[in-house]
């Protein structure tokens, strides 16, 4: 079967692949673009590590088809910081441990830089909430959930 | 001046790739021409093979290969996997074989790994593996399983009595003859899974040029992996290399070395190509080891007064269907019975069976959490028999600060004794009360009765042997860069370790962590390592760090007070510099950079080295740490449970805990509250269904319950510290802390809340449909 | 990574375009969020040869205002139903029922349309293609045997979508596009209590839209459910009710359910309950009704009794919350 021809913006950049109709949209970001930072969990929706913003929402990037993000634009990990300088998510993320192995910690800085766009100022009950799609093993979320709260005060302030 | 940093909140060092999604992830390898694996395995929990026919799924387009035992034979001294940690009490050797050959005896269990240009293919093409089974007859759960005629779970088995053992010590007899009461107890607690978000993988590379290869294995513990490959395999440590990534955690089943790691290796050497394979979930809930499935039947003498007179009973464990691992998991448990807790004669009987279900072996915790739900049962128990407060039973047993170090008449797997190093148990248990409002507590219970809400309290003391040695080895080592390198044999698997290490080195190399990287899990980085388990590396690596540094410390300061000629006592570290210390008479800040030192140390050729001391600037460590170093702790939880829909809330859960001396608060804190966060799934949302033919049920994260964060209360967090005496950085590990005390102190309290209906538990987990249907019982009954 | 079949797709952009395709090869599905489809696809539990991805019809993805209700297009998602200001403010239990589904993650993408459509579920279904070969297939797909009642011929997995029961007692009716053009049929006619086919839709029918007409006078409505964990799982069971009090007397009561049948229930007989408070006499008529007409069975890992009795639990307190809020 022909492969399908992709046009996407990624991060802001634009990027072309082939990919066959039934790869996922996470599969097309780690094998044909090597774009590595976005994770596999369960390949089932159930854990988050695979959130990207695709268009402006939020998805599990397991639960999309590489075809449907033609002609869309996407955000990934690799695109959260500028440069050097990390973005408060995850200098705040850095500064109060919210990670331990890391691996579900591209997932959550996707989902919680969604939910503060969308909300400046939610409660711990709305974070949690939240990111109840995204499983952590190590940290019992709370400095994760603490972590949000404080970028949240950083962004707030501007 | 040198900066303090042990005992610092120091930010981590691994964090910045991983926050920037760079780190490296063993899914994140790729190599040029590499293939990947895919596994058949098998979907009956007990059948014969009487055939494997991979003709259509070779005709595929992209397949390379089917590999089946037959054809990995010829490449391997050994088809199984001898890992058997010793012990004189098993009865039945029963190692698992790379690929299955004539027999399976599990779900999950490798049968073939098909090798294709992808995985896409290679998933296809195994679908298209044709295997002939003889269904036999299996044997799902551990207690029938040791009846008599029970099926056996391999077919040349006269039973399934993996191993029996007995420990005590004291008058067992006559302390139940003379007790003023004895209660038994029938405790069970079900077995779940680890769930690392990252699944278990593995990349192996062979370059027939040189005859080395290369294994990257998402492994807790590669050198033994290293060691099960020369055994397997009859090649030399030096034609080899494993090699650990970044891990996404590890929980415990990833310090097993499993058949695919090795039919991985053996591939690239056949096919002359890297070959990778990444578990997904589906068979991480089916080919990755499980734990906590035992049954418990326990006895307890007391006096008049509550004290333990004795304690007896025995274990039914489930040790799945090969051996992974070994005795220690039954062996945790029954040591651990008495945890915190004065117990002047003691005697349990464990019995290992053999099931067929994927094997058993360590989740975070290792047989700990099942001793201390089942004392902590015990103890309200005695509690509620007595008609007193279920702190004042505890109070007067827990042993006491001034009986410290403790020792235990019970001797470890290896023959180690049984010494609570240090503690103030009374203190814990007092201290989390207080924070808990415990005594407060029957006021607020009667004010929710007053709404119509049921609200309970409860505890659980543990102590957790942590530290398990005999070592790690550790090398520090200062560059001609003037950088500070730190290698171990243990494994980062998300717990801080290169941070830890670093905070260690630092703070008596300059106190500069950017200038200190760390090497993890490598085997050609240290010879020998034995890796990550038990909440050992702050214990051992941290203390092979210590004294390596301390060494080094010491050279450079010599080395330097050579060059500076100026006396030792008059220089110190200063970041990656040594200078002459400000004072009066000396010309301060002259200083040497420790590159500059390095690369004096590091020989020219036909010139003496400075200060006639021997070569370059660093040092190995070893230390030999052969006894435990005990933490322990106090858990008070307090819930609502709706006793319509047995739905559980956990309103406020306190956790005092004391792991020694603290390397880093922030990483503790994490350790504790993950920890607690796997207790709280132990004890109320995880669980690993099998039905009767030990066909697995739960296979999928929407059915296997993971606490997510919105289960997951604010944890109030007590640090005690009791420094240990066997290192001397007074330290002990965390890693498991969190976990142990969880399920007791839950359901305790979930059974204090449901006090108005006689409700007795005795098992975790406990679903909402389980406390419905208890309290339905209850008022039945009265 | 499980296997992923190949598969071919579409790419409409408009309702028309979609249900042609769909008349056009047998055994297509349409895919929308894909949290349901993917999965399911991924599992092997379907197989269709063609999928239509529906994110190119703007003319689904609309919330109009109609007849003084609305107008929801059935390529809606949860997150954008749950936030719009009419359904926050004058469809209680819409907004409820939407807002608690899955995750946030889901919702952004899931849709009104999928959860209208959300496949049917049971422990014996929703596993691997490899757990199912090995346990020889079930008769919701591929397999002789429903595991649930072994006996029988009939599945009995169950459905478990949130949004059916909060629109059906708002009395909502659907738009059913099709190549012969549009029906509009009231949402407790699209559904029968069968496993396997759950829908009443003909084989090129597609939801396009679900019309809620315009909210009357003191008429509430909430939606509480039954989970184990406080998010992200489906309902055990989901209980949605409208209700109307004047004075002191209910004088309209509507309830349906989800995730204890087949297909969601609208209690049949509640008018029966009508003209006086929510006192005791009526809650025991309401459970009686309930209990004769619910029939949840072993197809999740919560035992039926268990279901039963949250679905009682549920229903009481909606009912008195929104008579003591009313």
């Amino acid at each position: 079967m022909a492969r399908n021809h992709i046009t996407t913006t990624i991060n802001g950049d634009e990027y072309e692949f082939l990919c066959d109709t039934e790869q996922t949209l996470l599969d097309c970001l780690r094998d044909e673009l090597f774009l590595t930072g976005t994770k596999e969990g369960c390949a089932s929706g159930d854990c988050g590590a695979c959130n990207v913003m695709l268009d402006g929402q939020l998805v599990c990037s397991c639960l999309v088809l590489g075809v449907e993000a033609d002609g869309k634009s996407m955000e990934t990990i690799e695109g959260m910081a500028h440069g050097e300088e990390l973005h408060p998510l995850q200098q705040k993320f850095l500064e109060l441990n919210g990670l331990q192995c890391g691996i579900c910690t591209p997932g959550i800085l996707i989902a919680a830089k969604a939910l503060l766009e969308r909300d400046p100022d939610p409660t711990e009950t709305e974070i949690r909430y939240w990111l109840a799609g995204n499983l952590c093993r190590c940290t019992g979320y709370d400095k994760v959930v603490r972590s949000v709260q404080a970028a949240a005060e950083e962004m707030r302030k501007g | 001046m040198s900066r303090a940093v042990f005992g610092e909140s120091v930010k981590r060092i691994e964090d910045p790739e991983l926050l920037r999604g760079e780190a490296r992830f063993i899914d994140d390898i790729s190599i040029p021409s590499m293939l990947e694996a895919a596994l058949v395995r098998s979907p009956h929990a007990h059948a014969e093979i009487r055939g494997i026919d991979a003709a259509a799924a070779l005709e595929l387009p992209g397949v390379h290969a089917v590999l089946t035992l037959d054809d990995l034979r010829p490449y391997l001294l050994t088809e199984f996997l001898v890992v058997g940690l010793p012990s004189p009490s098993y009865k039945q050797e029963r190692n698992r074989p790379v690929l299955a050959g004539d027999e399976v005896v599990y779900v999950g269990e490798p049968i073939a790994m098909v090798i294709a240009e992808d995985r896409y293919i290679a998933e296809d093409a195994a679908q298209l593996v044709e295997v002939d089974y003889d269904l036999l007859p299996a044997a799902a759960d551990c207690r029938d399983a040791l009846a008599d005629g029970a099926p056996t779970v391999h077919k040349d088995a006269k039973d399934n009595l993996l191993a029996e053992f007995s420990m005590g010590y004291g008058d067992i007899d006559a302390a139940f003859g003379k007790a003023a009461h004895i209660y038994s107890e029938h405790i069970t607690q079900h077995r779940g899974g680890s769930h690392s978000i990252e699944c278990r993988g593995a990349v192996a590379v062979h370059d027939p040029g040189t005859d080395q290869l290369t294994l990257w294995v998402s492994s807790q513990m590669p050198h033994s992996t290293l060691r099960v490959l020369v055994d397997m395999l009859g090649r030399d440590e030096n034609q080899m290399r494993v090699v650990t990534p970044d891990i996404g955690g590890g929980f415990g089943p990833k310090l097993v070395v499993y058949q695919e790691d090795v039919a991985v290796s053996v591939a690239a050497i056949k096919l002359g190509r890297p070959v990778k394979w990444i578990e997904d979930r589906r068979e991480h809930f089916i080919a990755t080891t499980q734990e906590r499935d035992q049954y418990w039947e326990v006895e307890v003498a007391v006096d008049e007064d509550a004290r333990i007179l004795g304690l007896r009973g025995s274990i039914v464990h489930d040790h799945g269907a090969y051996t992974a691992r070994g005795i220690n998991l039954p062996q945790n448990s029954a040591e651990s019975l008495p945890g915190p807790y004065e117990v002047p004669a003691f005697r349990m009987n464990t019995k290992l069976a053999l099931t067929n279900k994927v094997p058993v072996t360590p989740v975070r915790g290792a047989g700990h959490p099942q001793a201390a739900f089942t004392i902590e049962r015990l103890m309200d128990r005695i509690a509620r028999e007595l008609g007193l407060d279920r702190t004042e039973v505890r109070r007067r047993n827990l042993i006491q600060a001034q009986d410290m170090p403790y020792t235990r008449p019970l001797k470890t797997r290896g023959g180690v004794a049984v010494v609570l190093d240090s503690g103030d148990y009374p203190r814990s248990q007092k201290d989390t009360l207080e924070r808990a409002g415990w005594d407060q507590f029957p006021a607020r219970q009667l004010a929710a009765r007053e709404e119509g809400r049921y609200i309970g309290i409860g505890l659980a003391n543990f102590v957790k042997g942590t530290g398990r040695g005999p070592f790690e080895q550790v090398t520090v080592r200062i560059g001609t860069s003037g950088r500070v390198h730190v290698y171990t044999g243990g494994t980062a698997i998300g717990q801080g370790t290169k941070t830890m290490l670093a905070q260690i080195v630092a703070e008596q190399l300059g106190g500069d962590m950017g200038n200190v990287t760390v090497t993890t899990g490598d085997t050609a980085a240290t010879a020998l390592g034995i890796g990550t388990s038990n909440s050992r590396l702050a214990v051992t690596a941290g203390t092979s760090a210590h004294v390596a540094a301390g060494k080094v410390r010491e050279k450079a300061l010599k080395i330097a007070a050579h060059v500076l000629d100026s006396p030792v006592e008059d220089l110190e570290f200063d970041g990656a510099e040594i200078h002459v210390k400000d004072r009066p008479g000396r010309i301060a800040n002259v200083g040497v950079k420790l590159g500059e030192l390095a690369h004096a140390m590091a020989g020219t050729p036909g010139y003496s080295l400075p200060g006639g001391m021997g070569p370059g600037l660093e040092a190995t460590e070893h230390v030999i740490l052969d006894s435990k170093a005990f933490a322990s702790g106090t858990a008070v939880a307090e819930v609502e449970v709706d006793i319509e829909t047995g739905g559980v809330v956990i309103l406020n859960y306190v956790l005092a805990h004391d792991c020694g001396r603290i390397i880093n608060p922030m990483l503790v804190d994490g350790q504790a509250i993950g920890g607690t966060a796997h207790g709280i799934g132990n004890a109320l949302y995880e669980w690993m269904g099998y039905d009767e033919n030990g066909q697995p049920l739960t296979t999928n994260l929407a059915d296997y319950l993971l606490v997510t964060a919105t289960e997951m209360p604010r944890i109030d967090l007590l640090h005690h510290c009791s420094p240990s005496p066997l290192n001397p950085l007074g330290v002990k590990g965390v890693g498991e802390c969190g976990v142990v005390p969880a399920p007791g102190a839950i359901i305790s309290a979930v059974e204090d809340a449901l006090t108005p209906f006689g409700v007795h538990i005795d098992r975790a987990p406990i679903s909402p449909p389980e406390i419905v249907a208890l309290i339905e019982q209850g008022r039945e009954r009265s | 990574m499980e296997f992923m079949p190949e598969f071919r797709t579409a790419r409409p952009t408009t309702v028309a375009e979609a249900v042609a395709i769909r008349a056009a090869e047998p055994g297509s599905r349409f895919l929308a969020g894909g949290t349901d489809l993917i999965p399911n696809i991924r599992r092997g539990i379907v197989a269709p040869p063609t999928v239509i991805d529906l994110a190119g019809i703007a003319e689904m993805r609309a919330i109009e205002s109609l007849d003084g209700g609305l107008r929801i297009g059935a390529a809606v998602t949860l997150a954008e139903l749950a936030n719009h200001e009419r359904v926050r403010t004058a469809y209680v239990g819409l907004k409820q029922a939407a807002g608690g589904i899955a995750a946030s993650t889901h919702r952004q993408v899931g849709t009104v349309g999928g959860n209208l459509c959300l496949d049917t579920r049971c422990v014996f279904y929703n596993q691997s293609e490899w757990w199912r070969r090995a346990n020889d297939y079930c008769l919701k797909s591929k397999g002789d045997v429903c595991y649930v009642a072994p006996k029988g011929s009939h599945c009995f997995a169950a459905f478990s979508g949130d949004l059916a029961p909060a629109f059906m007692v708002l009395g909502a009716e659907v738009e059913i596009a099709s190549k012969s053009g549009v029906r509009i049929v009231p949402l407790t006619e699209i559904y029968q209590d069968d496993g396997i086919d759950y829908l009443l839709l003909k084989p090129d029918e597609m939801i396009a839209a679900v019309r809620v007409p315009a909210p009357s006078d003191g008429f509430r409505t909430g939606y509480a459910k039954s989970h184990v964990r406080s998010a992200i799982d489906f309902p055990l069971a989901g209980v949605a009710v409208g209700l109307r009090r004047e004075d002191e007397a209910i004088t309209d009561l509507r309830v349906a359910l989800t995730g204890t049948n087949s297909m969601p229930l609208a209690v049949e007989g509640t008018e029966g309950l009508t003209g006086g408070p929510p006192n005791e006499a009526m809650l025991q008529g309401l459970d009686a009704l309930i209990a004769k007409q619910i029939q949840p069975m072993n197809s999740t890992f919560s035992p039926p009794g268990y279901r039963r009795r949250v679905v009682a639990k549920l229903t009481r307190s909606l009912i008195l919350n929104l008579y003591r809020d009313g």
